[in-house]
Protein backbone atom coordinates (compact mmCIF):
# COMPACT_ATOMS: atom_id res chain seq x y z
CA UNK A 1 0.00 0.00 0.00
CA UNK A 2 1.23 3.54 -0.71
CA UNK A 3 2.62 5.37 2.31
CA UNK A 4 1.44 8.89 3.08
CA UNK A 5 3.13 11.02 5.75
CA UNK A 6 0.95 13.46 7.69
CA UNK A 7 2.90 16.29 9.28
CA UNK A 8 1.42 18.30 12.15
CA UNK A 9 2.10 22.06 12.52
CA UNK A 10 4.62 21.25 15.30
CA UNK A 11 6.56 19.01 12.94
CA UNK A 12 5.39 15.66 14.36
CA UNK A 13 5.00 13.12 11.60
CA UNK A 14 2.90 10.01 11.16
CA UNK A 15 3.56 7.71 8.23
CA UNK A 16 0.53 5.64 7.29
CA UNK A 17 -0.26 3.02 4.72
CA UNK A 18 -3.35 4.17 2.85
CA UNK A 19 -5.20 1.91 0.49
CA UNK A 20 -5.18 2.92 -3.17
CA UNK A 21 -8.46 4.54 -4.15
CA UNK A 22 -9.03 5.98 -0.70
CA UNK A 23 -8.75 9.72 -0.18
CA UNK A 24 -5.90 11.33 1.74
CA UNK A 25 -8.63 12.72 4.05
CA UNK A 26 -10.07 9.26 4.74
CA UNK A 27 -6.59 7.93 5.51
CA UNK A 28 -6.20 10.61 8.17
CA UNK A 29 -9.68 10.46 9.67
CA UNK A 30 -9.81 6.65 9.87
CA UNK A 31 -6.46 6.59 11.62
CA UNK A 32 -7.20 9.32 14.15
CA UNK A 33 -4.82 11.92 12.72
CA UNK A 34 -5.55 15.27 14.41
CA UNK A 35 -6.28 18.43 12.49
CA UNK A 36 -8.29 17.04 9.56
CA UNK A 37 -11.91 17.77 10.43
CA UNK A 38 -13.72 16.80 7.21
CA UNK A 39 -17.04 18.04 8.48
CA UNK A 40 -18.99 17.15 5.34
CA UNK A 41 -17.60 13.64 5.22
CA UNK A 42 -15.73 14.05 1.94
CA UNK A 43 -18.05 15.87 -0.46
CA UNK A 44 -15.87 18.90 -1.15
CA UNK A 45 -18.43 20.97 0.72
CA UNK A 46 -16.78 22.26 3.90
CA UNK A 47 -13.09 23.03 3.25
CA UNK A 48 -12.13 21.56 6.65
CA UNK A 49 -9.75 18.87 5.35
CA UNK A 50 -7.14 21.29 4.00
CA UNK A 51 -3.56 20.16 3.61
CA UNK A 52 -0.44 21.86 2.34
CA UNK A 53 1.30 20.02 -0.48
CA UNK A 54 4.99 20.59 -1.12
CA UNK A 55 6.13 21.70 -4.59
CA UNK A 56 7.67 18.31 -5.37
CA UNK A 57 4.27 16.58 -5.09
CA UNK A 58 1.90 19.23 -6.37
CA UNK A 59 2.40 18.42 -10.03
CA UNK A 60 1.74 14.74 -9.46
CA UNK A 61 -1.81 15.52 -8.31
CA UNK A 62 -4.74 15.97 -10.67
CA UNK A 63 -5.75 19.63 -10.95
CA UNK A 64 -8.48 20.76 -8.52
CA UNK A 65 -12.04 20.68 -9.83
CA UNK A 66 -14.27 23.72 -10.10
CA UNK A 67 -15.74 23.14 -6.64
CA UNK A 68 -12.43 22.57 -4.85
CA UNK A 69 -10.99 25.67 -6.47
CA UNK A 70 -13.95 27.71 -5.24
CA UNK A 71 -13.64 26.36 -1.70
CA UNK A 72 -9.98 27.33 -1.55
CA UNK A 73 -10.37 30.81 -2.91
CA UNK A 74 -9.29 33.43 -0.37
CA UNK A 75 -7.27 30.82 1.54
CA UNK A 76 -3.69 31.94 2.03
CA UNK A 77 -1.06 30.42 -0.24
CA UNK A 78 -1.60 28.42 -3.42
CA UNK A 79 -0.23 25.18 -2.02
CA UNK A 80 -3.42 24.17 -0.22
CA UNK A 81 -5.58 21.29 -1.39
CA UNK A 82 -8.62 19.58 0.02
CA UNK A 83 -7.48 16.14 1.09
CA UNK A 84 -10.90 14.58 0.40
CA UNK A 85 -10.30 15.31 -3.28
CA UNK A 86 -6.90 13.59 -3.45
CA UNK A 87 -7.20 9.93 -4.29
CA UNK A 88 -4.27 7.84 -3.14
CA UNK A 89 -2.45 6.10 -6.00
CA UNK A 90 0.79 4.14 -6.26
CA UNK A 91 2.36 7.26 -7.73
CA UNK A 92 1.77 9.15 -4.48
CA UNK A 93 3.74 6.63 -2.39
CA UNK A 94 5.97 8.65 -0.06
CA UNK A 95 4.00 11.91 -0.29
CA UNK A 96 4.16 14.26 2.68
CA UNK A 97 1.12 16.41 3.45
CA UNK A 98 1.26 19.18 6.03
CA UNK A 99 -1.75 19.84 8.21
CA UNK A 100 -2.50 23.53 8.79
CA UNK A 101 -2.80 24.92 12.33
CA UNK A 102 -6.51 25.47 11.86
CA UNK A 103 -9.18 24.46 9.36
CA UNK A 104 -11.39 27.48 10.07
CA UNK B 1 -56.77 30.69 4.73
CA UNK B 2 -55.23 28.73 7.59
CA UNK B 3 -52.57 26.34 6.36
CA UNK B 4 -54.02 22.94 6.97
CA UNK B 5 -51.46 21.16 9.10
CA UNK B 6 -53.98 18.79 10.60
CA UNK B 7 -53.31 15.08 10.32
CA UNK B 8 -54.84 13.68 7.13
CA UNK B 9 -56.37 10.28 6.59
CA UNK B 10 -53.54 8.63 4.76
CA UNK B 11 -53.21 5.39 2.91
CA UNK B 12 -50.12 3.42 3.67
CA UNK B 13 -48.38 2.33 0.44
CA UNK B 14 -48.02 -1.41 -0.18
CA UNK B 15 -44.20 -1.42 0.21
CA UNK B 16 -44.43 -0.10 3.80
CA UNK B 17 -44.77 -2.90 6.36
CA UNK B 18 -47.46 -2.30 9.02
CA UNK B 19 -45.04 -2.75 11.89
CA UNK B 20 -42.94 0.19 10.66
CA UNK B 21 -45.86 2.65 10.79
CA UNK B 22 -45.22 4.49 14.02
CA UNK B 23 -45.89 7.84 15.68
CA UNK B 24 -43.42 10.73 15.35
CA UNK B 25 -43.56 13.75 17.66
CA UNK B 26 -41.90 16.47 15.53
CA UNK B 27 -44.91 17.64 13.54
CA UNK B 28 -44.83 20.98 11.74
CA UNK B 29 -47.07 23.66 13.20
CA UNK B 30 -47.23 22.04 16.64
CA UNK B 31 -46.11 23.72 19.87
CA UNK B 32 -44.98 21.79 22.92
CA UNK B 33 -44.08 22.39 26.57
CA UNK B 34 -42.07 19.18 26.63
CA UNK B 35 -38.30 19.30 26.07
CA UNK B 36 -37.92 18.52 22.34
CA UNK B 37 -34.37 17.27 22.82
CA UNK B 38 -33.94 15.52 26.17
CA UNK B 39 -37.50 14.17 26.14
CA UNK B 40 -38.95 13.88 22.65
CA UNK B 41 -35.82 12.98 20.67
CA UNK B 42 -34.67 10.62 23.39
CA UNK B 43 -38.07 8.94 23.30
CA UNK B 44 -37.89 8.41 19.53
CA UNK B 45 -34.47 6.79 19.95
CA UNK B 46 -35.66 4.57 22.77
CA UNK B 47 -38.90 3.42 21.20
CA UNK B 48 -38.56 3.18 17.42
CA UNK B 49 -36.53 1.15 14.90
CA UNK B 50 -33.76 2.95 12.95
CA UNK B 51 -36.01 3.65 9.98
CA UNK B 52 -39.78 3.95 10.30
CA UNK B 53 -42.77 5.42 8.52
CA UNK B 54 -45.01 8.01 10.05
CA UNK B 55 -48.40 9.14 8.78
CA UNK B 56 -48.04 12.87 9.37
CA UNK B 57 -44.29 13.50 9.49
CA UNK B 58 -44.11 15.66 6.33
CA UNK B 59 -45.09 19.35 6.56
CA UNK B 60 -48.78 19.57 5.73
CA UNK B 61 -49.58 16.41 7.65
CA UNK B 62 -48.72 13.82 5.02
CA UNK B 63 -46.62 10.64 5.45
CA UNK B 64 -42.87 10.25 5.29
CA UNK B 65 -40.04 7.98 6.30
CA UNK B 66 -38.14 9.00 9.39
CA UNK B 67 -34.47 8.02 9.57
CA UNK B 68 -33.34 8.42 13.16
CA UNK B 69 -29.68 7.30 13.35
CA UNK B 70 -26.68 9.47 12.50
CA UNK B 71 -25.17 6.56 10.57
CA UNK B 72 -28.15 6.15 8.21
CA UNK B 73 -28.65 9.89 7.87
CA UNK B 74 -25.04 10.20 6.71
CA UNK B 75 -25.58 7.46 4.13
CA UNK B 76 -28.65 9.20 2.69
CA UNK B 77 -27.03 12.65 2.74
CA UNK B 78 -24.35 11.20 0.45
CA UNK B 79 -26.69 9.20 -1.79
CA UNK B 80 -27.73 11.85 -4.29
CA UNK B 81 -28.56 9.16 -6.83
CA UNK B 82 -31.52 7.78 -4.89
CA UNK B 83 -32.48 10.76 -2.75
CA UNK B 84 -33.20 14.15 -4.34
CA UNK B 85 -33.22 17.60 -2.78
CA UNK B 86 -35.54 19.06 -5.42
CA UNK B 87 -38.61 20.94 -4.25
CA UNK B 88 -38.33 20.40 -0.51
CA UNK B 89 -39.46 23.91 0.37
CA UNK B 90 -42.96 25.24 -0.43
CA UNK B 91 -42.21 28.89 -1.21
CA UNK B 92 -41.84 28.87 -4.98
CA UNK B 93 -44.95 26.69 -5.34
CA UNK B 94 -47.25 28.76 -3.13
CA UNK B 95 -46.74 31.84 -5.30
CA UNK B 96 -47.13 29.86 -8.52
CA UNK B 97 -43.48 30.04 -9.60
CA UNK B 98 -41.03 27.37 -10.73
CA UNK B 99 -37.61 28.24 -9.32
CA UNK B 100 -35.69 25.97 -6.97
CA UNK B 101 -33.44 27.13 -4.17
CA UNK B 102 -29.87 27.48 -5.49
CA UNK B 103 -28.01 25.40 -4.47
CA UNK B 104 -30.13 23.74 -1.73
CA UNK B 105 -32.79 22.26 -4.01
CA UNK B 106 -30.50 21.09 -6.81
CA UNK B 107 -29.03 17.69 -7.60
CA UNK B 108 -25.90 16.61 -9.48
CA UNK B 109 -24.54 17.39 -11.98
CA UNK B 110 -25.64 21.06 -11.91
CA UNK B 111 -25.28 21.13 -8.13
CA UNK B 112 -21.46 21.25 -8.21
CA UNK B 113 -21.56 24.28 -10.50
CA UNK B 114 -24.08 26.07 -8.29
CA UNK B 115 -22.16 25.14 -5.21
CA UNK B 116 -18.86 26.40 -6.64
CA UNK B 117 -20.53 29.67 -7.58
CA UNK B 118 -21.96 30.23 -4.08
CA UNK B 119 -19.04 28.72 -2.12
CA UNK B 120 -16.68 31.33 -3.44
CA UNK B 121 -18.44 34.02 -1.41
CA UNK B 122 -18.98 31.89 1.70
CA UNK B 123 -15.54 30.29 1.98
CA UNK B 124 -13.74 30.58 5.34
CA UNK B 125 -11.43 33.24 3.90
CA UNK B 126 -14.26 35.35 2.47
CA UNK B 127 -16.26 35.17 5.70
CA UNK B 128 -13.30 36.02 7.95
CA UNK B 129 -13.28 39.48 6.37
CA UNK B 130 -16.69 40.17 7.91
CA UNK B 131 -15.50 39.75 11.51
CA UNK B 132 -15.50 43.45 12.45
CA UNK B 133 -18.83 44.24 10.81
CA UNK B 134 -20.51 41.31 12.55
CA UNK B 135 -19.04 42.30 15.89
CA UNK B 136 -20.24 45.86 15.38
CA UNK B 137 -23.83 44.67 14.87
CA UNK B 138 -23.68 42.32 17.87
CA UNK B 139 -22.41 45.16 20.05
CA UNK B 140 -25.25 47.45 19.01
CA UNK B 141 -27.78 44.98 20.38
CA UNK B 142 -25.85 44.03 23.50
CA UNK B 143 -25.13 47.66 24.42
CA UNK B 144 -28.80 48.47 23.97
CA UNK B 145 -30.02 45.80 26.37
CA UNK B 146 -27.28 45.25 28.95
CA UNK B 147 -28.55 47.89 31.42
CA UNK B 148 -32.18 46.80 31.24
CA UNK B 149 -31.82 43.78 33.52
CA UNK B 150 -33.93 41.65 31.22
CA UNK B 151 -34.66 40.84 27.60
CA UNK B 152 -36.70 38.58 25.42
CA UNK B 153 -33.67 37.22 23.68
CA UNK B 154 -35.38 36.20 20.43
CA UNK B 155 -37.16 39.52 19.90
CA UNK B 156 -34.44 41.78 21.30
CA UNK B 157 -31.39 40.19 19.67
CA UNK B 158 -31.57 36.83 17.93
CA UNK B 159 -34.11 37.55 15.19
CA UNK B 160 -32.67 40.85 13.97
CA UNK B 161 -28.94 40.28 14.31
CA UNK B 162 -28.53 37.82 11.39
CA UNK B 163 -30.78 40.02 9.24
CA UNK B 164 -28.33 42.90 9.75
CA UNK B 165 -25.48 40.74 8.49
CA UNK B 166 -27.61 39.58 5.56
CA UNK B 167 -28.42 43.21 4.64
CA UNK B 168 -24.70 43.97 4.74
CA UNK B 169 -23.86 41.09 2.39
CA UNK B 170 -26.69 41.93 0.03
CA UNK B 171 -25.98 45.65 -0.07
CA UNK B 172 -29.44 46.45 1.29
CA UNK B 173 -30.21 49.38 3.60
CA UNK B 174 -30.23 48.51 7.31
CA UNK B 175 -33.40 50.57 7.56
CA UNK B 176 -35.24 47.67 5.90
CA UNK B 177 -34.38 45.25 8.73
CA UNK B 178 -37.84 45.45 10.35
CA UNK B 179 -39.50 44.88 7.00
CA UNK B 180 -37.45 41.74 6.43
CA UNK B 181 -38.27 40.54 9.92
CA UNK B 182 -42.00 40.95 9.21
CA UNK B 183 -41.73 38.98 5.99
CA UNK B 184 -39.71 36.29 7.70
CA UNK B 185 -42.29 35.95 10.47
CA UNK B 186 -45.21 35.70 8.09
CA UNK B 187 -43.41 33.14 5.92
CA UNK B 188 -42.06 30.91 8.64
CA UNK B 189 -44.18 31.37 11.74
CA UNK B 190 -47.70 32.35 10.75
CA UNK B 191 -48.74 28.89 9.50
CA UNK B 192 -51.31 30.83 7.51
CA UNK B 193 -51.02 29.97 3.84
CA UNK B 194 -52.37 33.30 2.62
CA UNK B 195 -49.99 35.31 4.81
CA UNK B 196 -47.11 33.04 3.77
CA UNK B 197 -47.89 33.58 0.11
CA UNK B 198 -48.27 37.36 0.44
CA UNK B 199 -44.94 37.64 2.28
CA UNK B 200 -43.15 35.29 -0.12
CA UNK B 201 -44.46 37.34 -3.05
CA UNK B 202 -43.19 40.54 -1.42
CA UNK B 203 -39.72 39.03 -0.83
CA UNK B 204 -39.43 37.65 -4.36
CA UNK B 205 -40.60 40.92 -5.94
CA UNK B 206 -38.09 42.81 -3.80
CA UNK B 207 -35.26 40.45 -4.74
CA UNK B 208 -36.14 40.81 -8.45
CA UNK B 209 -36.12 44.62 -8.18
CA UNK B 210 -32.71 44.57 -6.54
CA UNK B 211 -31.34 42.13 -9.13
CA UNK B 212 -32.58 44.41 -11.92
CA UNK B 213 -31.03 47.40 -10.18
CA UNK B 214 -27.60 45.75 -9.88
CA UNK B 215 -27.57 44.95 -13.58
CA UNK B 216 -27.68 48.72 -14.11
CA UNK B 217 -25.68 49.76 -11.06
CA UNK B 218 -23.17 47.08 -10.11
CA UNK B 219 -21.54 47.29 -6.65
CA UNK B 220 -19.67 44.72 -4.56
CA UNK B 221 -22.66 42.95 -3.01
CA UNK B 222 -24.12 39.48 -3.60
CA UNK B 223 -26.85 40.66 -5.99
CA UNK B 224 -24.10 42.05 -8.20
CA UNK B 225 -22.09 38.87 -7.76
CA UNK B 226 -25.12 36.87 -8.94
CA UNK B 227 -25.94 38.94 -12.03
CA UNK B 228 -22.29 38.98 -13.13
CA UNK B 229 -21.55 35.31 -12.42
CA UNK B 230 -21.08 32.64 -15.06
CA UNK B 231 -21.69 29.00 -14.37
CA UNK B 232 -20.44 26.51 -16.90
CA UNK B 233 -19.76 29.42 -19.24
CA UNK B 234 -23.23 31.00 -19.18
CA UNK B 235 -25.04 33.63 -17.14
CA UNK B 236 -27.60 32.61 -14.54
CA UNK B 237 -31.26 32.65 -15.55
CA UNK B 238 -33.86 34.76 -13.75
CA UNK B 239 -35.15 31.64 -11.95
CA UNK B 240 -31.64 30.74 -10.81
CA UNK B 241 -30.94 34.24 -9.53
CA UNK B 242 -34.19 34.32 -7.56
CA UNK B 243 -33.43 30.82 -6.25
CA UNK B 244 -29.94 31.89 -5.20
CA UNK B 245 -30.94 35.08 -3.39
CA UNK B 246 -34.01 33.46 -1.86
CA UNK B 247 -31.82 30.59 -0.63
CA UNK B 248 -29.60 33.11 1.18
CA UNK B 249 -32.69 34.69 2.75
CA UNK B 250 -34.28 31.42 3.85
CA UNK B 251 -31.05 29.69 4.87
CA UNK B 252 -29.27 32.31 6.87
CA UNK B 253 -31.75 34.22 8.97
CA UNK B 254 -34.26 32.22 10.98
CA UNK B 255 -31.91 29.24 11.35
CA UNK B 256 -29.17 31.30 12.99
CA UNK B 257 -31.71 33.09 15.22
CA UNK B 258 -33.10 29.76 16.35
CA UNK B 259 -29.74 28.21 17.18
CA UNK B 260 -28.77 31.33 19.11
CA UNK B 261 -32.02 31.11 21.09
CA UNK B 262 -31.42 27.45 21.93
CA UNK B 263 -27.84 28.18 22.99
CA UNK B 264 -28.84 31.00 25.31
CA UNK B 265 -31.71 28.98 26.73
CA UNK B 266 -29.14 26.35 27.69
CA UNK B 267 -26.81 28.93 29.23
CA UNK B 268 -29.69 30.49 31.21
CA UNK B 269 -30.50 27.09 32.66
CA UNK B 270 -26.87 26.17 33.33
CA UNK B 271 -25.06 29.00 35.16
CA UNK B 272 -21.98 26.79 35.61
CA UNK B 273 -21.61 26.67 31.83
CA UNK B 274 -21.97 30.46 31.64
CA UNK B 275 -19.23 30.75 34.22
CA UNK B 276 -16.90 28.44 32.31
CA UNK B 277 -17.26 30.56 29.17
CA UNK B 278 -16.96 33.87 30.99
CA UNK B 279 -13.81 32.64 32.75
CA UNK B 280 -12.30 31.40 29.49
CA UNK B 281 -13.91 32.81 26.33
CA UNK B 282 -11.53 30.72 24.22
CA UNK B 283 -13.84 27.80 25.02
CA UNK B 284 -16.71 29.45 23.16
CA UNK B 285 -16.10 27.89 19.71
CA UNK B 286 -16.01 24.36 21.16
CA UNK B 287 -19.03 25.16 23.33
CA UNK B 288 -20.99 26.36 20.31
CA UNK B 289 -20.25 23.15 18.43
CA UNK B 290 -21.33 21.03 21.40
CA UNK B 291 -24.51 23.11 21.70
CA UNK B 292 -25.06 22.71 17.96
CA UNK B 293 -24.65 18.95 18.44
CA UNK B 294 -27.07 18.82 21.35
CA UNK B 295 -29.69 21.35 20.17
CA UNK B 296 -29.99 21.06 16.39
CA UNK B 297 -33.08 22.85 15.14
CA UNK B 298 -33.24 21.98 11.47
CA UNK B 299 -34.95 19.21 9.57
CA UNK B 300 -34.58 18.86 5.81
CA UNK B 301 -36.46 16.57 3.46
CA UNK B 302 -35.51 14.34 0.57
CA UNK B 303 -37.58 12.71 -2.12
CA UNK B 304 -36.80 9.19 -3.29
CA UNK B 305 -36.10 9.05 -7.04
CA UNK B 306 -35.80 5.32 -7.72
CA UNK B 307 -36.53 2.07 -5.90
CA UNK B 308 -33.79 1.45 -3.33
CA UNK B 309 -33.16 -0.17 -0.01
CA UNK B 310 -31.39 0.75 3.22
CA UNK B 311 -31.01 -1.63 6.16
CA UNK B 312 -33.67 -3.88 4.70
CA UNK B 313 -36.23 -1.07 4.35
CA UNK B 314 -37.60 -0.53 0.84
CA UNK B 315 -38.04 2.99 -0.52
CA UNK B 316 -40.08 3.76 -3.64
CA UNK B 317 -39.95 6.79 -5.98
CA UNK B 318 -41.89 9.73 -4.56
CA UNK B 319 -41.46 8.65 -0.93
CA UNK B 320 -40.56 11.56 1.32
CA UNK B 321 -37.77 11.23 3.88
CA UNK B 322 -37.45 13.29 7.05
CA UNK B 323 -33.80 14.11 7.78
CA UNK B 324 -33.86 15.43 11.33
CA UNK B 325 -30.61 16.84 12.66
CA UNK B 326 -32.36 16.92 16.04
CA UNK B 327 -32.51 13.13 16.08
CA UNK B 328 -28.93 12.79 14.81
CA UNK B 329 -27.59 14.98 17.61
CA UNK B 330 -29.19 12.86 20.32
CA UNK B 331 -28.45 9.45 18.78
CA UNK B 332 -27.15 7.24 21.60
CA UNK B 333 -25.36 5.01 19.08
CA UNK B 334 -23.35 8.00 17.85
CA UNK B 335 -22.70 9.87 21.10
CA UNK B 336 -21.71 8.67 24.51
CA UNK B 337 -24.27 10.06 26.99
CA UNK B 338 -26.02 11.89 24.15
CA UNK B 339 -28.22 13.91 26.48
CA UNK B 340 -25.34 15.37 28.45
CA UNK B 341 -23.79 18.65 27.34
CA UNK B 342 -20.01 18.55 27.67
CA UNK B 343 -17.98 21.38 26.20
CA UNK B 344 -14.89 19.18 26.24
CA UNK B 345 -16.55 16.30 24.41
CA UNK B 346 -14.08 14.43 22.23
CA UNK B 347 -16.50 14.54 19.40
CA UNK B 348 -16.73 13.07 15.96
CA UNK B 349 -18.57 16.18 14.87
CA UNK B 350 -22.30 16.52 14.27
CA UNK B 351 -24.91 16.63 11.54
CA UNK B 352 -26.43 19.90 12.65
CA UNK B 353 -25.22 21.71 9.52
CA UNK B 354 -26.18 18.67 7.46
CA UNK B 355 -23.64 16.35 5.86
CA UNK B 356 -22.31 15.48 2.43
CA UNK B 357 -22.58 17.64 -0.69
CA UNK B 358 -25.38 19.84 0.69
CA UNK B 359 -23.63 20.63 3.97
CA UNK B 360 -24.71 24.10 5.04
CA UNK B 361 -22.87 26.49 2.79
CA UNK B 362 -23.25 29.30 5.28
CA UNK B 363 -21.78 27.39 8.19
CA UNK B 364 -18.60 29.46 8.36
CA UNK B 365 -20.72 32.61 8.54
CA UNK B 366 -23.19 31.04 10.99
CA UNK B 367 -20.43 29.91 13.34
CA UNK B 368 -18.87 33.33 13.27
CA UNK B 369 -22.20 35.04 13.99
CA UNK B 370 -22.99 32.68 16.87
CA UNK B 371 -19.50 32.96 18.35
CA UNK B 372 -19.42 36.74 18.22
CA UNK B 373 -22.96 36.99 19.65
CA UNK B 374 -21.96 34.81 22.59
CA UNK B 375 -18.64 36.60 23.15
CA UNK B 376 -20.27 40.00 23.18
CA UNK B 377 -23.28 39.04 25.29
CA UNK B 378 -21.20 37.26 27.96
CA UNK B 379 -18.74 40.13 28.04
CA UNK B 380 -21.38 42.79 28.68
CA UNK B 381 -24.18 41.06 30.57
CA UNK B 382 -23.72 39.53 34.05
CA UNK B 383 -24.99 36.06 34.98
CA UNK B 384 -28.47 35.66 33.54
CA UNK B 385 -31.25 33.15 34.10
CA UNK B 386 -34.74 32.42 32.87
CA UNK B 387 -37.43 34.72 34.25
CA UNK B 388 -39.18 33.11 37.22
CA UNK B 389 -42.37 31.27 36.47
CA UNK B 390 -41.83 31.16 32.71
CA UNK B 391 -42.70 27.87 31.11
CA UNK B 392 -40.59 27.43 27.98
CA UNK B 393 -42.42 26.36 24.84
CA UNK B 394 -40.98 25.27 21.51
CA UNK B 395 -42.38 25.19 18.02
CA UNK B 396 -41.72 21.85 16.41
CA UNK B 397 -40.88 21.47 12.75
CA UNK B 398 -37.87 23.66 12.99
CA UNK B 399 -37.37 23.52 16.73
CA UNK B 400 -37.52 27.08 17.98
CA UNK B 401 -38.27 28.43 21.45
CA UNK B 402 -41.38 30.64 21.28
CA UNK B 403 -39.65 33.10 23.63
CA UNK B 404 -36.48 33.18 25.73
CA UNK B 405 -37.14 35.52 28.67
CA UNK B 406 -33.84 36.30 30.38
CA UNK B 407 -33.26 38.30 33.57
CA UNK B 408 -30.02 39.40 35.23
Amino acid sequence: MPKITYEQPDGTRAELEVEEGMSVMRGAVDNGIDGIVAECGGACACATCQVVIGAEWRDKLPAPGVLEEAMLEDVEGDDRRLSCQIEVTAELDGMVVKIPATQY
Amino acid sequence: MELDLSPKEVEIPAHVPDELVLPFPFLFGVKTKQDPFGELAAQVHAETPPIFYSKHAYPGGTPAWVVRTAEDLKTIHFDTENFSNKGFSPFSMIIGETWNLVPAESDPPIHAHYRAFVSRVFSPGAIAKLEDKIRGYAREYVEGLKDKGKCEFMRDFAFEFPIKVFMELMGLPQSRTKQFLEWEEAMLHSHDLKKMAVATRSVVDYLREELADRRENPTDDLFTYGVQAKIDGRELTDDELVGFTFNLFIGGLDTVSTQMGLQFLHLARNPEHQKMLRDDPSLIPAAIDELMRAYPAVTVFKTVTQPCELKGVKFMPGDKVVMSATLAGRDPAEYDAANEIRFDRESDGHLSFGYGPHLCLGMHLARREMRIAMEEFLRAVPEFRLKDGVEVEHYLGMIQPTAVDLVW
